[in-house]
């Protein structure tokens, strides 16, 4: 298997180094969300907008390891397509390879 | 009976500070860590596809990076007040022995009144009465304080005026295709998006009432041309954004513009009806405009997220 493809756009893609970046990703989607359950305060006469602020700054937080986790499932996506295509790229090149040798 | 009960937990209030740093940390850390996987990723993975990825892990790292200063902020702010309401409460504390040491009869929660006590101990209860006024206006002040850091967190374009003339403004701008979006998402800020029509912006009059006199065109001018700054400058930042049409840009421009301008002259209006001298009023303008121009970032932000 051939580690990257590298045609006449730039595009280059490197499965072997792309592969753990999902898993990465959900790791820190995983530390987030652990830390995100905050104790609002008895901070007096305020304590209720205390709380409306320490929910949105939880929910800002959640919605940040949302994204980790969205942006991982679209990695996977790639790795998922460049996969499927890679067999197809390669059997092609191989048979077109091999008729030219024919 | 006069009070000497101080709410609030200052002990509840460094633990939530606590936590809080706990998060700042972990976001502060997955931008680096983010930071160092967008690097990483630029020679693994070229073309469109990996520019999308580091675009996307840009605008994570950003958010990250944002939050974190944000719940920073909270948690240095939350830790000052649980050491102001300590304060407080060794004033009332202070204020109780002044009048414990006179034999005043304290209760448990409160002084009493004046009326009744033996003319020897009216001295001793003034001092402690002035003491507890004190620390009440050091409890106010602390709460002044947080509130304010607070409102960072939780404002709400519906809640400001501002937002209502920024749209106000742009709207005459929708008609022309490439802005439409821009001011669509603006507009979906106030409430009832999509419906014709805006609320009135409940600022007060700018001219003042009989008799009190005018403001002077120099300071109007002097806000207007700060309008015309902070229109020019949004405009100059917004020329690092990829992918926005000129007219999007003065859309932006324009909002930056009339969040300041409204700032200024609401403020001014303010001031004078309150009765603030001519000296004064300039000086309101510039705190409002200030004030506007923040606004402005605020509701460019909430149109960005959109």
């Amino acid at each position: 298997m051939v580690p990257s493809v590298r045609g006449m756009s730039e595009f280059q893609f490197d499965p072997d180094a792309i592969a753990p970046l999902p898993a990465g990703l959900r790791a820190q989607q995983a530390a987030l969300l652990a830390v995100t359950t905050l104790p609002s305060p008895d901070t007096g006469g305020s304590t209720a907008a205390t709380a409306e602020a320490v929910r949105r700054l939880s929910a800002a937080a959640t919605s940040l390891a949302g994204r980790l986790d969205s942006l991982a499932d679209d990695v996977d996506e790639c790795l998922t397509v460049y996969a499927e295509v890679d067999d197809d790229v390669f059997q092609a090149l191989e048979l077109r390879m091999a008729g030219a040798l024919s | 009976m006069i009070s000497l009960v101080v709410d609030g937990s200052p002990s509840g209030c460094r633990d939530a500070a606590r936590d809080l740093r706990t998060l700042r940390t972990s976001l502060a850390t997955l931008a680096d860590q983010l930071a160092a996987v967008r690097a990483g990723s630029s020679p693994a993975w070229t073309g469109l596809a990996g520019e999308r990825f580091r675009t996307r892990t840009g605008s994570v790292i950003a958010a990250a990076d944002e939050q974190a200063e944000v719940v920073g902020t909270v948690a240095a702010a939350l830790d000052a007040l649980a050491d102001r309401l300590d304060g407080v409460r060794a004033a009332m504390t202070a204020a109780r022995m002044t009048a414990i040491g006179a034999g005043i009869p304290v209760g448990s929660d409160g002084l009493p009144g004046a009326a009744g006590l033996p003319p020897d101990q009216l001295e001793a209860h003034a001092r402690a009465l002035a003491a507890v006024g004190h620390a009440r206006d050091r409890e106010a002040e602390a709460q002044r304080q947080w509130t304010a850091v607070l409102a960072r967190v939780t404002w709400q374009p519906t809640d400001d005026p501002r937002v209502l003339g920024a749209t106000a403004t742009v709207r005459g701008l929708g008609v022309a295709e490439g802005v439409r979006p821009f001011v669509d998402r603006l507009e979906g800020l106030l409430p009832g998006s999509g419906s014709p029509g805006l609320p009135s912006v409940p600022l007060p009059p700018l001219l003042p009432p009989p008799g009190r006199g005018g403001v002077g065109p120099g300071v109007v001018f002097r806000q207007l041309r700060r309008m015309q700054e902070e229109e020019w400058r949004q405009m100059d930042d917004d020329t690092d954004l990829d992918g926005l049409t000129l007219t999007e840009r003065l859309a932006r421009g324009m909002v930056m513009g009339t969040a300041t301008g409204v700032g200024a002259f609401g403020a001014i209006a303010l001031c004078m009806r309150v009765g603030a001298t001519r000296k004064a009023v300039p000086v309101c303008g510039d705190v409002g405009a200030a004030a506007g121009a923040k606004a402005g970032d605020l509701i460019l932000r909430a149109v960005d997220d959109r």
